[in-house]
């Protein structure tokens, strides 16, 4: 069964669909008015970015941004401290054939460069505060990278200067802007598909070693202790691994759970009522000192969390794990109901939604799709091709699903900022997804459950 | 099962051979195969960080051109119809470029898109939970269309599109070099020396000299037995590929669509991503235009294995030095 549902899932995906797509939405550029318009962005109605944090997230937003064609876009300055980061991210706008301009410092950045648009932040939890309040504050809309911060008051405060200013405050939920899951989400709440959702189910695995910085890095790139501390850092250690100190970040609750438990409460459409969660950092202090590691982390390295939603059908639970100890399994997503299940990742091989053996087929499921699901509760992929009438009823999957999920999300904001689109994760939201991540660390670290008041989600 | 081109394992061969020292290896499945990562380091632990930002560079390569991934930049291209285009990443047009250097150089002899006229092509990632999901293509709707002249390229705006309908791109030729290329960046970043790449046991990138040694030492191997060497190098500064018919029954001309007759072709070339191109291209490539390119190419050379009487039958192209035979 998992191999005839793995080739079902993997069978889908064709070029003959992406071409009828293309047709009917020019998501293909007609190649001479393409070059034209390349070469118009240069003094056109380009929107000038910049983007703070070219480190491992920022080069791949950078680089999805780059990709965008319906909104053109001229990346005019890239902001970062360390001189590693800085010198690829040069070497990749050159190569992107940008005319940009490189800072260490925003507040250089801010008073040189006066005709930018927008900035992409991807710097780590604590300074995301400092950095989008400074950029609303001059009359830029942001994009920032989730977790909008670390602190509840510091991620408040940029939901009220977005407020105050006026400007866009887009969080770097992507999936919100991912068509499998819009797809989903409508087989969820306008099909009704999988009835009410009682049981939710998500993980992120992702084994990371805990290992000295390497020699040639200290040696080459480090940074002098007094640099470091003018930027908020204590060693190049806390600067490199922040996501292990509790000073930068919320750990790995904030840096990966955050992306499921945005999808659980999106798709409970509330908030939770009460998180439990448990967690360690065993695994993580023996491995750092076995290896010499020269840091001691203090984030745990493996949390479960359970949430519960006042469903007016009753208590929908949903049970989360993070662990950096294991790779298995990667990270999904999984809805159940009465009548069906779903199955959705970023990792689009896996999504898959299943009807209960018990219910009736809708009308709109291909036969196809019927066969296979009478036959052993097997899986339907989430891709028109295999339930073409489902299109119609559950949204059409279009020609964005070849673009990466970080261009989506990046293009929802460039079309937010020139009226063409809603934002797809503003600040107010992503801010209740930053209560419901940071009370289960809380509840984590307390070992015991946290319940919620409907206030403590609004900022 | 086929021994490895390179004898039994070259990464392991380095490891057992006498040096000063042990290297730590690091190991990561991308692109359908292994990489590894040989670096000079007091333990493992100490530098694995190091080999963690290169893996992370070739998966980034493997996300740019992979065949089947939805949406790399190799897959949008192939979605297009005639008179489409797209905007690439830098990378993607990097190699794009490179590939169609080899093209022309090699008289077409490296042709990306020849991958339209093969059926059942094994995804990058067929297995296991990738990161990168790996999604087999449809099959063109008609016969392929083959021609690298059919792809066009817009080095200024990073626009490729493509001439006609049915051509598939497919840079699983010179990608896995390509990836090796961009991980090097990292490592001469950061002034490491010495190091040595392996892609797949097809393409290695071989920097600095093993501890104690003057490089690192490379077999050339009869790909139709098990562990018989045939002839031995030292590799420093340079990329060698190999590609062999044995392991790889479906190198086939992209004139003809006939497929490659030669056993084996080792090329070694000062970029890792020229030399897995020029491996493939070798098989197919006579004998005087090999040796017109190697004359042509300074830092290129090769190594070509037919069969003759059933023996194997050896020629060098190129400026060798320090080849040794391992047998008549």
């Amino acid at each position: 069964m998992a191999q005839e549902q793995q080739e079902a899932v993997l069978s889908g995906i064709g070029r003959r669909s992406f071409i009828r797509s293309a047709a009917l939405t020019g998501a293909g550029l007609a190649l001479a008015p393409a070059i034209l318009r390349a070469q118009d962005a240069g003094k056109s109605d380009a929107l000038n970015i910049a983007l703070i944090g070219a480190g491992r997230q920022g080069k791949i937003l950078l680089g999805d941004a780059l990709k965008i064609t319906d909104v053109p876009l001229r990346v005019k300055a890239v902001c970062d401290m360390w001189e590693y980061s800085s010198r690829r991210a040069q070497a990749y706008c050159k190569a992107a054939k940008q005319e940009t301009k490189f800072y260490a410092t925003y507040q250089e950045m801010l008073a040189q460069e006066s005709d930018l648009d927008a900035v992409i932040i991807a710097t780590p939890d604590f300074v995301h505060h400092e950095h989008t309040n400074a950029c609303l504050n001059a009359g830029l809309h942001v994009y920032c990278e989730k977790e909008m911060s670390n602190d509840l008051s510091l991620a408040r405060s940029m939901v009220e200067t977005a407020r105050k200013t006026g400007k866009l405050l887009q969080i770097g939920h992507q999936r919100r802007s991912n068509p499998y899951y819009k797809h989903a989400y409508n087989l969820m709440h306008k099909e009704k598909f999988f009835g009410d959702i009682v049981t939710m189910n998500g993980q992120w695995n992702q084994r990371k070693p805990i290992t000295p910085l390497p020699s040639n890095m200290l040696s080459k790139y480090g940074m002098t202790k007094d640099y470091l501390a003018r930027y908020g850092y204590g060693s190049m250690e806390e600067f490199y691994e922040w996501r292990w100190f509790e000073k930068y970040s919320g750990g790995p609750m904030t840096d990966l759970g955050s992306h499921q438990i945005d999808v659980f409460n999106w798709f409970q459409r509330m908030n939770p009522s009460s998180v439990y969660a448990v967690g360690g950092n065993q695994f993580a202090l023996s491995e750092a000192k076995a290896n010499n590691a020269g840091y001691t982390p203090e984030s745990f390295d493996h949390t479960i969390a359970i949430y519960e939603y006042k469903q007016p059908w009753g208590v929908a639970l949903g049970s989360y794990q993070v662990d950096l100890r294991t790779s298995h399994g990667l990270f999904f997503e999984q809805f159940m109901g009465p009548k069906g299940s779903l199955i959705i990742s970023e990792l689009t091989k896996k999504n898959a939604f299943f009807k209960e053996a018990s219910a009736a087929a809708p009308e709109w499921l291909d036969e196809a799709s019927q066969a296979e699901t009478k036959a052993d509760e097997g899986g339907m992929k989430i891709d028109p091709q295999r339930s073409k009438a489902a299109e119609g009823h559950a949204g059409q999957l279009t020609a964005e699903m070849n673009k990466n999920p970080h261009q989506l999300h990046i293009e929802n904001f460039l079309k937010a900022i020139r009226g063409e689109a809603e934002l797809t994760c503003p600040a107010e939201e992503a801010y209740a997804v930053a209560v419901s991540v940071l009370k289960a660390n809380q509840a984590a670290k307390a070992g015991g459950k946290i319940e919620f008041k409907p206030e403590d989600f609004k900022a | 099962m086929m021994s490895e081109i390179f004898s039994i394992e070259q990464v392991q061969r380095i490891n057992n051979t006498a040096l000063e020292h042990p290297l730590a290896r690091y190991r990561h499945r991308a692109m359908a195969s292994v990489f590894d990562v040989l670096l000079d380091a007091p333990s493992p632990a100490a530098m694995q960080e190091m080999a963690a930002l290169v893996f992370h560079e070739i998966d980034q390569v493997e996300r740019a051109l992979s065949y089947f991934i939805p949406t790399s930049d190799i897959s949008r291209i192939n979605a297009l119809c005639a008179g489409e285009a797209v905007k690439v990443s830098p990378l993607t047009l990097d190699c794009l470029s490179r590939a169609r250097t080899v093209w022309q150089e090699t008289g077409g002899a490296f042709e990306p898109t020849v991958g339209a006229l093969l059926t059942g092509r094994k995804p990058w990632d067929a297995e296991g939970d990738e990161p990168a999901g790996g999604v087999a293509p449809d099959e063109p709707d008609g016969p392929g269309v083959v021609g690298m002249d059919l792809i066009s390229i817009d080095e200024d705006s990073l626009i490729v599109g493509l001439l006609a309908d049915g051509v598939r791109l497919d840079l699983g030729g010179i990608g896995k070099g390509f990836a090796l290329d961009i991980g090097a960046e990292v490592l001469r970043s950061m002034d490491v020396s010495p190091f040595f790449l392996n892609g797949g046991e097809s393409v290695m990138l071989a920097v600095g000299a093993a501890p104690g040694l003057e490089g690192w030492p490379m077999t050339v191997s009869d790909p139709r037995l098990e562990n018989e060497p045939l002839a031995s190098f030292i590799a420093r500064d340079c990329a060698v590929a190999a590609s062999s018919t044995a392991d790889r029954p479906h190198v086939l001309n992209p004139e003809t669509g006939d497929p490659a007759r030669r056993l084996g072709a080792w090329a070694v070339a000062p970029r890792a991503a020229e030399a897995d191109a020029l491996s493939t291209a070798f098989l197919l490539m006579s004998d005087e235009a090999i040796a017109a390119y190697c004359a042509a190419h300074p830092g290129v050379r090769a190594i070509l294995l037919d069969q003759q009487n059933g023996d194997p039958w050896l020629r060098t192209f190129g400026a060798w030095e320090g080849l040794h035979w391992k047998k008549s």
